[in-house]
């Protein structure tokens, strides 16, 4: 929040009462939403245990051990082991250190695209911006997640090109919002201020429109990740994605599909942690926006 | 009305072209050569590529292969598929209906639950049926569709015994898949109804209507279900493109024939021609109900006018 304008910092310290910065402000309420609360730590903790994977584990994620293929979870297997004897659990671990970039790159992927196009469109207008939009509405134009398919298609699958995949098929969001919020506060006096100062446009865009926009790019980005994560592993379950015997939660899904009459926990668990996860990312959204967004307090 | 609608889709036509540009252009962005790709694992002389490529017309400038690419997709000829050497719109044609009547019912479910759920979750605002109608609607939306899929798959068909696990025809193969897909719609569907239901709750003309001493349900089914109507249609509208992406994945999981499923295969197949076909074929779908949508939206909402 360093990089607010003097004149954006004035006008949110005239919402904020008691005299508290913005940053401040934004803090009291995350710390009182009970979602962001919840959220955040739930999403903390996965992330350290999958940080932390290499150094818990018991058991090899990789390395297949046939003595002991399908068992039900026990004490030694707390989820079970899948069709090769791996430890499902470890495997369940490890695959979080791939879900979880592959949602976070795609989103900063999209995140820096879109934000760039968005400001671009909406500050210079005219033609350039009648060129961004029409490419947006093309990219808008393949429902879901067909567009990553497609690209994936092309590129062939692998882990960067299932981050590139994801994060182009969700530049749309980011562009949109972006523009949106430059059309709203280009006209403020405090740009007009600065434009008759004769700032330079890059410095205007970084400087005094972006900090504007930032509230709602947050709310947007966590709430993609949570959307990145589902997309990159779908693309995985339905092996166009991470292949296996690498553990993701999609490939591991996908694996475990083939033995769900026999041995359940194969497929549960790795679904269970990509619902916890993106859950935990909901909450902590839904608690962002509230706090952010000064409209909606008290709601 | 018409003029509205002509005009809306005036403005389709370069969102159409762009469509086929970009499906055209798959095939060349592919690294490597396109001959390749249609020869499949068969091997290659040098020979054969040259006239494998001039068959194929990939001699030609790009310019006037997507000419022909285009005119042809025009007239409804989409190409041969390299592995079932048919003619793709066959393909597609069969595959339509499946995935047809899976979308329809799972947006059908996806209105009837998400609006119940967001209309009751209003009035009982601030309420243990708030709260637990909310946190529904929220495991819902965080419910990615493969594994909300096979949860029902494991207690419903296999479990239970219940429904058949995979396949299509008749009703019981409709329920499991239409149901996942419909699930993370409704949640998403029930969020909005909810708040959409609470802003219009707290206009005036409400207050008057429960003012003039009208019944609670009156007020509710006559004045403030109507209004949040118009943000629930776009929404349903928007939701058609999550539907129609979901069903690639339902697809694949119920083992059900259709245009998801075809895609995937087409792709881990590397099969170009169905791969294009498909794809083109699904955003200009899109595109079109996107369109019926936008003039829904105005015909329900007198303020809007038809420019």
């Amino acid at each position: 929040m360093a990089q607010l304008s003097v004149s954006a910092r004035s006008q949110m310290q005239e919402r904020a009462p008691a005299g508290r910065s913005p940053a401040q402000e934004t803090w009291r309420h995350l710390l009182h939403s009970k979602s962001a609360l919840i959220g955040g730590s739930l999403l903390l903790l996965i992330v350290l245990v999958a940080l932390l994977a290499p150094y818990i584990n018991l058991y090899d994620p990789i390395k297949s051990n046939m003595r002991s293929p399908l068992q039900a979870p026990t004490l030694a297997h707390p989820m079970g082991t899948d069709r090769f004897g791996r430890d499902v659990f470890s495997r369940v671990l490890w695959g979080g250190r791939l879900s979880l970039p592959v949602g976070f790159v795609s989103v900063v992927i999209a995140a820096v695209a879109g934000v760039t196009l968005g400001l671009i469109a909406g500050y210079y207008g005219g033609y350039i911006d009648t060129v961004i939009m029409r490419c947006v509405d093309l990219l808008l134009a393949f429902p879901g997640i067909l567009l990553a398919l497609a690209i994936v298609a092309v590129l062939g699958p692998s882990l960067l090109n299932l981050m590139i995949a994801v994060g182009i098929s969700s530049i749309p969001d980011y562009v949109r919002v972006t523009r949106g919020s430059v059309l709203s506060v280009k006209e403020r006096d405090f740009v007009l201020a600065a434009r008759t100062l004769g700032v330079h446009d890059r410095l205007i865009l970084f400087r005094h429109i972006l900090p504007n926009v930032m509230a709602a790019l947050i709310v947007l980005a966590t709430l993609g990740m949570a959307s990145a994560i589902i997309t990159g592993s779908a693309l995985s379950f339905l092996g166009l994605g991470i292949r296996p015997p690498t553990p993701e939660w999609g490939n591991m899904l996908s694996e475990g599909r083939e033995f769900l009459q026999r041995a359940w926990w194969v497929a549960f668990f790795p679904g269970l942690a990509i619902m916890l996860t993106v859950f935990a990312i909901n909450l902590l959204g839904d608690g962002l926006r509230d706090a952010l967004d000064p409209r909606m307090r008290g709601s | 009305m018409l003029i509205f609608i002509s005009r809306r889709l005036v403005h389709a036509i370069p969102v159409f072209v762009g469509i086929s540009v970009l499906t055209f252009a798959m095939l060349h962005l592919v690294p490597g050569d396109p001959v390749m790709i249609f020869a499949g694992d068969k091997p290659m002389t040098e020979e054969r590529a040259v006239m494998l490529r001039h068959q194929l017309g990939l001699d030609r400038p790009l310019y006037v292969q997507y000419w022909d690419y285009a005119s042809h997709a025009l007239r409804g000829d989409l190409g041969v598929g390299l592995r079932s050497q048919r003619p793709v719109v066959d393909s597609i044609r069969e595959a339509l209906p499946g995935t047809l009547q899976l979308t329809i019912t799972a947006m059908l479910i996806a209105a009837v639950v998400g609006i119940t759920l967001g209309i009751i979750a209003a009035i009982a605002h601030g309420t243990w049926i708030d709260t637990a109608a909310m946190s529904f609607a929220m495991l819902g939306i965080s419910m990615p569709v493969f594994y909300s899929s096979l949860l029902l798959l494991l207690v419903f068909s296999f479990r239970l015994a219940w429904f058949p696990a995979t396949g299509q025809g008749g009703f019981s193969r409709l329920v499991l898949p239409s149901i996942a897909l419909g699930l993370a719609s409704s949640a998403a569907l029930a969020r909005l109804v909810r708040s959409s239901m609470l802003e219009v709750l707290r206009q005036e003309y409400i207050v008057t209507a429960r003012a003039k001493g009208l019944h609670a349900n009156t007020v509710i089914v006559r004045h403030a279900v109507k209004n949040m109507l118009i943000p629930t249609v776009t929404m349903l509208g928007l939701q058609i493109g999550g539907l129609l992406g979901g069903a690639v994945v339902t697809e694949t999981i119920f083992s059900r024939p259709g245009l998801g499923r075809l895609a995937v295969d087409a792709i881990s197949s590397r099969d170009f021609p169905l791969v294009q076909g498909t794809v083109l074929f699904a955003a200009a779908t899109y595109v079109l109900v996107n369109l019926v949508v936008d003039t829904l939206y105005a015909a329900i909402d007198p303020r809007i006018h038809y420019r």
